[in-house]
Order: structure tokens, then sequence, then C-alpha cells
């Protein structure tokens, strides 16, 4: 059953966000009041932004187990979620600038949504730049860095949240036409499954890697292997 | 000092509970103590740190100068962000000195609990970086003729609260960091993302009680603000000191 | 001795300011500080063309005042507003006029904005085909690293399996 979850679940999201696409551009009505194509853009971003939140926690909280029973399989899901947070957070700025640059002319603004998001993504390729240059003992270090992260969110949220910006506002979901929940509604429910594809498979990846690194370590003092 | 509240049944028990709570601040008291009276007596990082401090605080003014003043509004911004630079250099070099004379590891070996040197380390690091404050703040006051004498009080509790989750986090990250060879680099890249709220919250309060407009509800706002940072902080570096320095 | 050096530095410094401060003091009459120029307004504009109110009272009735008198305009604007809302033909009339300028307005934004769209989205998707691409590589590495591995196992096997033939050769001969 394990072994056929990726490749079902790859099937059902391409599906799910074919669908989301096609719910987008050929059913969901332009908005009308001051964002028209624009908007087209939020079934994207939003959701995206939403996977990058969720990628904070899906760090930190295997991190804070990792620390405390020195597991590395929690270690493994801490650094895939932490990779995808970066990749989903440099979606999440990209096509904000880009709706930016068309909304306001400027290509960023010192507002709420963006500035979170900017905060949280340099954390995150924090963490990814310990794990990487951080010599023998990086995966903990990493791992306390995700669990401050996470602490971090709140209140990176309420700091920025009170320096007074203008957005979109905030419940846009709720205001919307029935068509155009549908297409919020499908893209999100295909980034999550994105998510949990590419972090299922990275988590392998990561395990892969670990394991690859272990044998050659028994066959080296074994003294079977050649370096 | 102990503390005369023997149960009849256990003595023995009672006595060292009382003695280990007792103990534990005298702990955290002697290893602080030692790392303040160690920088005081050479005083080596806190002249350089106060040095450097100024001296970002001057280059950054250069680039701020309108009809031969600093515009006003940027002043907490610098400030901030000279004690921050300044911080980060003396946090490196503060563990940078246990390193060398290796005595990181003859702390972790002794009986201590690993909380009590956190601890004691994180309040030395907030001695010291406090004392740079001290040394910023007056000049900040002469180059950019700020009136503080309003919002004095609420000014100083503002830094110290600033100062503090300063120097908790960054005792946390560079403890973290002893042994590893690009700490120099990795420490900025760790500690300011997580310090950007604190670093927010602390300019934006700053700006507030100075400025002549500002409201005191807003500055009231980032001191609280402040204080949950700090408290937050705390409590994540207490649970999670023990697992990240093992050396 | 050094506080003697710094006391001679502090006077020879300020030996030739008190000097000077003297100097200026006697001998510089007070000259007057030269006139500043003054503000003169610039004269109000003259119309070319004074506005006469036209002979025909509809006409008259319909004249937008004048820019800067905000109170007749604002009076003006309500007219005109009460007196659309009461004329029906009025309004189909002239949401005809002005459809065809909103409509144009309208297709401008969207044209403009249909190309950042695109572009956003084209962005998510390739940073997500570069996602997949670098797993695809690091995955392939993997492979070839496990490959790599066995087959250096399988000659360690191969060559115990040749040295424990040859060592049993040896005893079958002895």
């Amino acid at each position: 059953m394990k072994r056929a979850l990726v490749p079902v679940l790859a099937v059902v999201v391409a599906l799910v966000l074919a669908l989301a696409v096609r719910q987008v551009f050929f059913i969901a009505p332009i908005e009308a009041n001051q964002l028209y194509w624009n908007q087209k853009i939020f079934y994207f971003h939003v959701p995206c932004a939403f996977m990058l939140f969720a990628a904070v926690f899906v760090c930190g909280v295997p991190a804070a187990l990792f620390l405390k029973t020195r597991d590395p399989r929690y270690d493994d899901v801490a650094a895939a979620a932490a990779e995808l947070a970066v990749v989903f957070g440099a979606i999440v700025l990209g096509s904000g600038m880009i709706w930016g640059k068309a909304a306001w002319g400027v290509w960023w603004q010192w507002e709420m949504r963006l500035t979170t998001s900017l905060l949280l993504w340099l954390i995150m390729v924090g963490y990814v730049l310990v794990r990487r240059f951080g010599g023998a003992g990086a995966d903990r270090l990493s791992a306390g860095l995700a669990v401050f992260a996470m602490v971090d969110v709140p209140l990176v949220y309420f700091s920025v949240k009170y320096w007074n910006f203008l957005h979109p506002k905030a419940e846009v979901v709720s205001t919307l036409d029935p068509s155009m929940k549908l297409a919020f509604r499908l893209s999100a429910l295909g980034f999550i499954g994105l998510f949990v594809l590419v972090l299922v498979t990275r988590v392998a990846q990561h395990r892969g890697v670990r394991a690859l690194r272990d044998v050659r370590e028994r066959g080296l003092d074994a003294g079977i292997l050649e370096p | 000092m102990r503390v005369e509240t023997l149960a009849p049944s256990c003595p023995a028990d009672g006595a060292r509970r009382t003695t280990a709570s007792v103990g534990f601040f005298r702990l955290v008291a002697a290893v602080a103590g030692k790392d303040v009276r160690v920088e005081l007596r050479s005083r080596e990082i806190l002249y350089t740190m106060a040095f450097f401090a100024v001296t970002v605080a001057v280059v950054f003014s250069f680039a701020f100068v309108r009809d031969r003043k600093v515009i006003a509004e940027a002043v907490p911004g610098i400030v901030w962000g000279a004690l921050a630079f300044a911080a980060t250099l003396g946090l490196g070099r503060a563990f940078d000195r246990e390193r060398e004379s290796d005595t990181m590891r003859a702390l972790l070996l002794s009986p201590a609990p690993r909380l009590a040197i956190f601890l004691g380390k994180a309040l030395a690091m907030t001695a010291v970086i406090g004392l740079v404050a001290a040394v910023i703040a007056p000049v900040s006051i002469v180059l950019y003729d700020l009136d503080v004498g309003r919002a004095g009080g609420r000014l100083l509790l503002l830094v110290a609260l600033g100062v503090i989750g300063l120097a908790v986090v960054g005792t946390v990250f560079s403890a973290m960091l002893l042994r590893v060879r690009a700490r120099d680099v990795l420490l900025p890249v760790i500690l300011y993302p997580l310090l950007l709220p604190l670093f927010l919250a602390a300019t934006r309060g700053t700006a507030a009680l100075l400025s002549p407009t500002g409201s005191t509800d807003e500055a009231w706002f980032w001191i609280q603000f402040l204080v949950v940072y700090d408290a937050l902080f705390i409590v994540t570096a207490l649970w999670t000191f023990e697992a990240l320095v093992i050396e | 001795m050094m506080i003697v050096r710094a006391a001679l530095v502090v006077i020879a410094l300020a030996l030739p300011r008190m000097a000077s401060a003297q100097d200026a003091g006697a001998a510089a009459p007070p000259v007057p500080a030269p006139a500043q120029p003054v503000a003169i307004d610039p004269p109000a504009p003259v119309a070319i063309m004074p506005r006469v109110p036209p002979a025909d009272p509809v006409a008259a009735a319909c004249t937008l005042p004048p820019k800067d008198d905000r109170e007749a305009r604002a009076k003006f604007r309500l007219a005109c507003a009460t007196a659309i809302e009461d004329d029906a033909d009025w309004q189909a009339d002239i949401s005809t006029r002005f459809e065809r300028q909103e409509h144009e307005r309208a297709a401008q934004a969207i044209r403009t904005n249909q190309r950042h769209v695109f572009w956003a989205y084209a962005f998510i998707w390739i940073a997500l085909a570069a996602l997949v691409g670098v797993m695809w590589v690091r995955q392939q590495r993997l492979n070839g690293e496990i490959a790599r591995l066995n087959a250096q196992l399988k000659a360690i096997e191969a060559e115990d399996a040749r040295r424990a033939k040859d060592k049993a050769k040896d005893k079958g001969d002895a």
C-alpha cells in the first residue's frame, strides 16, 4: 500500500491541479471591482502562502521531537519540510511581487503579508544554509533554529500586522462568487496534495542518503570498503 | 546558605532539595559573575563592541543626512542596527574566548546543570550588551539631538527588553555554533531573521517615544510585545538548550 | 607634564580666536545686512475673454461653475444628479454615452494585467518544475552511489570467493 502511495497521489494531484487551472481560467468570472485579471493570481498565490506557513510548522514540530529523542527520522522530515518552505516561500514572494507590480506599480512594498512571508522565508533559508555549512552537528543546529522559527511565527505575524499596512482585505475568500470559491478550494487541495507528495518523496531521499552513509561507514569501519 | 526546613522523617532529602534550589541561582550568579569579571578585566570585547557600534552609527548617519541633520525617522533604525551588529560581534567573540581556552568543555563537564550555565551566560551577555547600549545612548543623544527627558523611563525599559531578547537568543545560538567552522558567518544568518520582530518592535517603540507626535499607546504596545517576545524565547531557550549544546 | 602640555595646546588654539574676535569687534564698522528681496505676489490672472453667461436660460442653467467655486460646483452637481435620477431616458442615454469609455478603460486594465498573470503563473510552474528537477537529479545521484557501492561489494565478494577457491585448491593439492 505504501509503495503505491506516491504514484497514486501524483496522479490525483495532477488531476486536481488541472481541474483547478481549468476552473480558474475558464469558469471563474473576472473580478470586476479593481483587480480584474490580476485577481486570478490569488488562486495559486494564497494556497502557496498557506503551504509556507504549514511547512514552517511541519519543520518545527519534528525538529523539536528530534531534539528530544534524537531519532534521525524526525530530522529527515524537518529537513524536507524546510526545503519545501523555501520553495513555496519563493513562489509566494515571486508571485506576490508580480501581482504587486501590476496592482501598485512597484515590485515591492512593505505591506503585511509580503513582509511576513519574507521574514519566514529568510529564517527557512537560514535553516537550509546551516544544514549545508554547519559541519558535523548541523542537524542539531538547524533543528534548534526550526524550533525557534516555529515560536517566532506568531511574533512575526503580530509585529508586522501592527506596523500599519494596507493589503487587500483579508476576507477575500468569504465574499467570493461560488465558482471562484470552487477554484480556490480546488487549487488549495491541489497544493496540499503537492506538498504532501513532494514531502514524502524528499523524506524518502533523505532517508536513502542517510542509510547509504551508514552503510558506507560500516563498510569502511569493517575494512571492507575503500574510501 | 541552608534554610532550616528539614522534614523530621527524611532530613537528608529535605536538605538536598533546599540546597539544590538555592545552589542553582548561586551557580547562575557564579557563571555570570565570572564572565562579567573576565570581561571587565580586559575590557577587550567591551571597547571593541562599543567603538564598533558608534562607528556603524556614524556610517549610517552619513547615509541619512539632509540639511546637515540626520533624518529624524531614521534615527531609531540607525541606533538599533548599530546595536545589533555590535551584539553579533560581541557574541561571537565572547564564545571564542571559551573555545580558545577550552573552558566550555570544563564548564559542561562540571556538575552544574546546563540550565544554570545557560542562564549565567545569558545574564553576562545581557550585561555586556547593556553596557554597549549605555555607551551608544549618550552618543546618539548628542549626535542626533534627541529629546529624551519626557520618555526616559519607558525608553530605558524598552532598551532593556530589547537587549535581553538579543542576549538570550544570541547566547543560545552562539553556544550552539561553538565548534562549527563557519560560525562567524552563520551566527548573523541565523540570528537576524529570528530577531527581526524584536528590531521591528524596538525601532517602532523608540520612534514612538522619541518623536513629538508619537503616541504613548503605541509605545506601550511595543513594550508589551517585547515582554511577550522575551518571555517566549527565554522559555524556548530553556527547553532546547540542554539538547542543543552537548559538547 | 601631560596636563601642562594639554593646557599649552588649549591656550595655543584659543589665543588666535580671542585675538580675531577682538579685532572683529573693534575694526569692522557695522554693515547693514543686504536688503532681502521683497516677495511680490504674481498678478491675478486676468481672463482674456471675460466669462459672459449665454443669453439662453437653459444653457445658462447648465453652465459649469468655475473650478475654484467649490460650493457652486457641488450644488450644480447635486442638481444634475437629482435630475438624472428622475429621468430614465437620460440615464439610458448617459450610460450608452460613457459605456464605450468604461469598456476601453477596463479592456486596457485587463490587457496589462493579463501579462502579469501569465508571468506569475509561469513563474510558479517553473519553480515547481525546478523543484521536481532538482529532486530527480538528487535521486539519480543517489542511485549512482548505490550502484557504485554494490559494485564495490560485488568485487570484494568475488575476490573473497576467488581466494577461498585458491585456498581450497592448495589444500586439495597438498
